[in-house]
């Protein structure tokens, strides 16, 4: 086992081969990033974020910025089934308001550097976006083409009827 | 990049935020991929759910070995009068055969149903946390943070009504529990064989974990409906609702889970009683017809005796922020360890307790309160005299045990000795195992015929030695 590191900065290396360098602190927001560093003990070259580019971890290390002081959840807390999911802070709601492309490059980085914070405010971001809205309103807003006949959606239309909110 | 190019565990997460059935379905309706990955999200990973299919959590294809829901048929099936079966949806067709949304689907209706025409109450009640005045001389100070709770009817039903009117959130609230019923009566049994004359035989004992994991309103809440859905209309009227023939009764029997119930709203009453925040001033046992609960904490003394029907207020929308307030100074640790000090009881107890019985809380008490054999003593110690204290007139001694990922002894737990036939109970260490906390009399019966009961004994945790009045154990 590598000896724990005491280094203040860590360099990241987008798949542009961009390299920004970020507190140790920061950087360890991100799981996959964390546990790279306590196996491995000193890292001096750049770290590469092989399926990140350049502006979305750029994005994703201002988050992980801002909230670099907030407690890390335990792994297996219960959710709170009474808690409202479309709870989301106001400095994220900004931070999320970014176009769609961009939205969804986040969700995956966040992903795949396993930083579930920053995942779940993006999946809540996106649910909160279909909430409310009927399937061709979702088609049209997530530009999704319906690939159903009409004999399909119509059984469908039958099928869901009992669920349409009263 | 669109929304269909995630992968599909991301769009489960973002599934798992819609927290309606309309939303999700509106989702899964936009075109074949989406409702590919509703599918998926409802079968794979519906116990993650934190809407709908979380409360379908038990139900879900697949939660219930078939061979586990046989014997959980036969077991609540009562013989000759009453007809009850546990398969409760099963009556008219045959849920084993669809699957997905449409078995959601279906199930969600019924108990939509169930609650339209059953959850009915004759009257509605507000209720109101106010702090009274220092009683008259009684030889105790008040302790901090004491309540009472008042209780004032408000509503009727309209002219001639027989019920009063639910509210949208009133019905959702009683839906929820509804299916927490549900899941609680699925949980509730663990299974192991059994040697009778020369032959296994699988059988039963009952699993108090699933009732420990619950917290005090989640009971109540149970209690009230279990009450005036099950107990309150006869079982003939129900059959007559929902099925004219009286042969394919879909309604299960609830009186293990009732006493059971019973068993887990007197314990946290008893929590409360000796060291909560709000101080009881008469407590009754809730009994497994779950008829009588003295539930007001009223310093004064002038408590009512309250029924099932009456606790009702615990619906009500107009009753939730009161509701909220007492529930969370329940839950309480800071306050209850104030409380702890006046009462003189350990506030480690205490905290101990409350931790054990916290909304959500794992079953497991913290590693360090079991490092040794003296603490543990010394944990059961203090447990027994708080009993003892309590004036409970018997006690029993519980148990803790690690069972499989279906709560059953089946697969894991019972190992056999052969040759003698001798059986010891065993921890289950895979990683789905899940805790379950046993009557040690149900264990011992498990355990009948074994020479050595010491490896159990040493592996497993003696949890609570606490009252079985009134629960029949």
């Amino acid at each position: 086992m590598a000896t724990p590191s005491t280094q203040a900065t860590v360099k990241l290396q987008s798949n542009d081969n961009v390299v920004i360098e970020v507190e140790r602190a920061i950087a360890e927001r991100s799981v996959l990033i964390k546990n790279m560093l306590e196996d491995c003990g000193e890292v001096t070259d750049a770290i590469p974020i092989s399926n990140v580019n350049e502006s979305i971890l750029r994005k994703v290390i201002e988050w992980c910025e801002h909230h670099k002081n907030d407690p890390v959840a335990a792994e297996n807390e219960n959710d709170d089934s009474r808690k409202k999911t479309t709870d989301i802070d106001e400095w994220d709601q900004k931070f999320m308001n970014v176009d769609q492309e961009m939205l969804f490059e986040i969700i995956l980085a966040a992903n795949f550097l396993d930083i579930k914070p920053l995942l779940d405010t993006g999946c809540k971001t996106v649910a909160n976006m279909i909430k409310g809205k009927s399937p061709e309103e979702i088609r049209k807003l997530f530009n999704i083409q319906n690939d159903f006949t009409p004999e399909e959606e119509e059984q469908i239309r039958r099928e869901n009827e009992w669920a349409e909110d009263r | 990049m669109g929304l269909l190019d995630l992968p599909l565990e991301i769009s489960t997460e973002i599934i798992l935020h819609l927290d309606t059935f309309s939303n999700v379905l509106s989702f899964a309706s936009t075109c074949k991929a989406t409702a590919q990955q509703l599918n998926f999200a409802s079968t794979m990973l519906g116990i993650t759910w934190p809407g709908p299919f979380k409360l379908a959590e038990g139900l879900r294809p697949g939660r219930i070995p078939l061979w586990k829901k046989k014997k959980l048929s036969s077991l609540l099936s009562l013989k000759g009068n009453d007809s009850a079966k546990f398969d409760f949806f099963d009556h008219d067709i045959n849920l084993a055969e669809i699957s997905g949304i449409t078995r959601l689907k279906t199930i969600h209706a019924r108990i939509e149903k169930w609650v339209d025409q059953q959850a009915n109450f004759p009257f509605r009640s507000t209720v109101d946390l106010v702090v009274p005045e220092e009683p008259e001389d009684d030889g105790l100070a008040l302790a901090p943070h004491i309540y009472k709770l008042e209780i004032q009817q408000t509503a009727k039903p309209r002219e001639g009504a027989k019920y009063t009117v639910k509210s949208e959130t009133e019905r959702t609230r009683m839906i929820e529990t509804v299916y927490k019923i549900i899941i609680l009566q699925l949980d509730l049994f663990s299974f192991s064989y059994v040697r009778r004359e020369r032959r296994r035989v699988l059988d039963y004992i009952v699993n108090y974990a699933p009732i420990l994991r619950m917290d005090l309103r989640t009971c109540i809440e149970i209690a009230v409906l279990l009450r005036v859905m099950f107990l309150e209309l006869g079982v003939e009227r129900k059959l007559t609702r929902y099925n004219q023939r009286s042969s394919q009764c879909q309604l299960f029997n609830t009186k293990q889970l009732r006493n059971v119930l019973s068993f887990g709203i007197n314990l946290r009453l008893e929590i409360v009683r000796r060291g909560g925040v709000l101080l009881p001033a008469r407590l009754e046992y809730y009994s497994s017809e779950l008829l009588n609960l003295t539930y007001d904490f009223d310093i004064t003394r002038q408590s009512q005796q309250l029924s099932g029907t009456k606790v009702q207020h615990i619906f009500w929308d107009e009753n939730q922020l009161t509701m909220g307030r007492l529930f969370e100074a329940l839950s309480n640790t800071s306050a209850a360890a104030a409380a702890a000090e006046w009462l003189q009881v350990p506030s480690s107890l205490q905290q101990v307790a409350l931790r054990y019985l916290k909304p959500n809380s794992k079953l497991g008490l913290p590693e360090e309160t079991f490092k040794s054999k003296r603490s543990v003593t010394q944990f059961t110690k203090q447990l027994n005299r708080l009993l003892v204290d309590a004036r409970t007139p018997e006690l029993a001694t519980f148990e803790g045990l690690r069972l499989d990922g279906n709560g059953s002894f089946v697969n894991h737990g019972l190992s056999e000795d052969a040759g003698a036939g001798e059986k010891e109970i065993l921890h289950n260490d895979s990683e789905d195992s899940v805790r379950g906390v046993f009557a040690g009399k149900d264990l011992d019966s498990l355990r009948r015929g074994n020479k050595d009961h010491r490896k159990a004994h040493e592996l497993g945790v003696r949890w609570f030695a606490l009252s079985n009045y009134e629960i029949g154990l």
